[in-house]
């Protein structure tokens, strides 16, 4: 046996909050999970990222089911906006309704399928289709059928006909989440520990936060779960993939100095010292509104905490990363689209209480950096791509991906940076821990339940 | 508009300025491309969002590009690098560029031209059309582009990593 195989358990295992071990005899599709991935999820299979009966299956066990990120709440201002997006590969409508609830629908009409909304955002009063032009709410109720006496005599009835609603949708933080499922738990259970840390990131000034207008949207040929890993852990690729960003100022050299921290569930972040992005080119006053904030959350939680803004690079499991780094807060989502397609939307979040000068200038240095043109942004999907155009042929696909950098050196984080900070981390910035963490959560969600 | 001599010569004055910008483009002559600049440009790809009103783009919103001197100077140090992965190998491009209108404002001429980029990467191809506006100060012996205006006529880019400019 190979040794890349062999699980290795550390000493503190017992006391370190790591998700679940993967269950060798647990069902993936027509597959032994053992056969897929290592138990602790040092080493996962190829065909897991190119082939489509799990493709299928993620869109049933994880789109379905997970808390899914829709977008902020500073989209919906006020009573019947909407925006529409998609949860997996259901087109949805998110609305704030004349009540001013958040709901969401799925954007396709109960009669006959067509989407009944075929713009981005705005407000509206009802949703019309095109296709026979039933009509409705922004409640989801049916409202209007042409002709319907004519048609239907007393036989249609308008209440069972309603749009598809989103049982589950709820905020955290201006977070606008939904999850399909009937018996999803709460948000906040979803998101357990990582709570700890999005509030750091969301509430580091009154008022909090909001999205700068416009959604960033482009497409990457790649399967969704590599650029997810890679915003949840992947530290170790910087200086090589970010190269040229390293070479024209706009970070400076990665160091090993950092920590990558799960929270469970599959959720993760990670930062060196002082946060992603620190470099001398095109600086901005954001700079001197982070030593602000990190000098009061040292005031709040003692020196360590010092470390925590920007909290940094993260993933909620499965599709929704940000990046807070030491030049701008992004928010994005990796919407799968077939297992080698993404389509990703991204956006830049600012503090509400920021100059309107500085927001400005923070949206721009996000764009040059991580919109779709950006410096950095360029060469991840450039590379992301050339990874699944490597991966379609029969031997491409055989194999696995390795994950066993930093095995057994996860402790739980308050040990290293006192009892407030949740979740368990490494003793270094360049660590596999958090994609481990990722996979192994996957097969938990992934798996046939026992019977 | 009126066909008169002065007319004239503004269409060719700007069509040698947009035939060496061409060269420039795609060549990937960056630098010198920065050169036919104003140092106040403003360079602006807003996104187009669709509305029940119809395609909207504003100037306080995200854009692909929304750049100053400095940001397109730091864009062009990245591509200079030999780690930058996007354009290696380097892709071929053609610009094709028409000048759809033109008048004079002041010292400034203020130019409708259609874009239609086509882009060859090792790795993928896409083709980008659009309408710029730029406002071009005069200055002896032809124009420096001071701003610069994009609305590209796709919504979503199809294809990752854009490192054309437009």
């Amino acid at each position: 046996m190979a040794d890349t195989d062999k699980p290795v358990t550390s000493a503190k295992a017992h006391k370190t909050p790591l998700p679940p071990l993967v269950s060798a005899d647990a069902r993936i599709a027509s597959f032994a999970a053992g056969d897929l991935m290592a138990a602790d999820g040092s080493a996962v299979d190829r065909r897991l990222f190119v082939d489509e009966g799990f493709y299928r299956l993620e869109q049933e066990r994880i789109f379905a089911k997970c808390w899914l990120y829709l977008g902020h709440e500073s989209a919906l201002p006020e009573k019947q906006s909407f925006f529409t997006t998609t949860m997996g590969e259901d087109p949805v409508i998110v609305v704030r309704d004349k009540t001013g609830r958040l709901r969401a629908f799925l954007n396709s009409c109960s009669h006959r399928g067509a989407k009944v909304c075929r713009v981005d955002s705005g407000t509206a009063r009802f949703f019309k289709c095109p296709y026979h032009a039933w009509t409705f709410s922004t409640e989801g109720e049916l409202i209007a059928v042409p002709r319907i006496n004519d048609v239907y005599g007393e036989s249609l009835d308008r209440s069972q006909h309603g749009l598809r609603e989103v049982p589950h949708v709820d905020t955290f933080g201006g977070m606008i989440f939904a999850s399909w499922d009937p018996d999803a738990p709460t948000l906040r259970a979803y998101l357990g520990d990582m709570a700890f840390y999005l509030e750091l990131m969301l509430s580091r000034m009154d008022g909090g936060t909001e999205a700068i207008g416009g959604v960033h949207r482009w497409t990457i040929g790649v399967n969704w779960k590599i650029p997810a890993e890679n915003f949840a852990g992947d530290h170790y690729h910087v200086p090589s993939t970010h190269g040229a960003g390293i070479d024209m100022g706009f970070r400076s050299q990665l160091t090993n100095n950092g920590y990558c921290i799960q929270t469970g569930n599959g959720h993760s972040i990670g930062s060196e010292r002082g946060g992603a992005q620190q470099g001398t080119a095109v600086q901005t006053e954001y700079d001197g509104f982070m030593k602000q904030m990190r000098s009061e959350l040292v005031a709040r939680y003692g020196e360590a905490a010092e470390a925590f803004v920007p909290i940094g690079v993260g993933t909620i499991f499965p599709n929704m990363s940000f990046l807070d780094s030491a030049r701008f807060r992004a928010f994005r989502v990796w919407h799968p689209r077939g297992v080698d397609k993404i389509e990703v939307h991204s956006w830049c979040i600012v503090d509400k209480a920021l100059p309107p000068e500085l927001k400005a200038a923070v949206r721009r240095q996000y764009s040059l950096a991580f919109g779709p043109g950006g410096i950095f942004e360029q060469d991840d999907g450039d590379i992301w791509q050339s990874v699944q155009d490597a991966l379609r042929g029969h031997i491409g696909r055989q194999g696995k991906f390795t994950y066993r950098m930093g095995l057994g050196r996860e402790a739980p984080t308050a040990e290293r940076y006192g009892p407030p900070f949740p979740g368990s981390s490494s003793d270094m910035l360049m660590t596999e821990a958090n994609q481990r963490a990722f996979y192994r959560h996957y097969a938990t969600v992934m798996a046939d339940p026992a019977p | 508009m009126t066909i008169d001599a002065s007319t004239v010569a503004l269409w060719q004055e700007l069509e040698a300025f947009y035939r060496r910008e061409v060269l420039l483009l795609q060549d990937r002559r960056y630098r010198d491309w920065l050169e036919t600049m104003d140092p106040a440009i403003s360079y602006r790809v807003p996104v187009t969002t669709s509305t029940l009103e119809g395609f909207v783009t504003r100037e306080d919103e995200l854009g692909y590009y929304d750049e100053d001197l400095m940001l397109l100077k730091a864009r062009v140090a990245k591509l200079e690098s030999k780690q930058s992965w996007v354009e290696q190998p380097p892709s071929r491009l053609r610009y094709f560029v028409q000048v759809v209108d033109a008048h004079r404002e002041g010292d400034v001429v203020i130019a409708r031209t259609n874009l239609l980029l086509l882009q060859y990467r090792w790795n993928m191809e896409q083709q980008f059309s659009g309408g710029r506006t730029d406002e071009l100060v005069c200055v002896v012996g032809g124009f420096r582009l001071r701003k610069r205006r994009v609305v590209l006529d796709r919504q979503a880019l199809g294809e990752q990593g854009l490192s054309v400019f437009f």
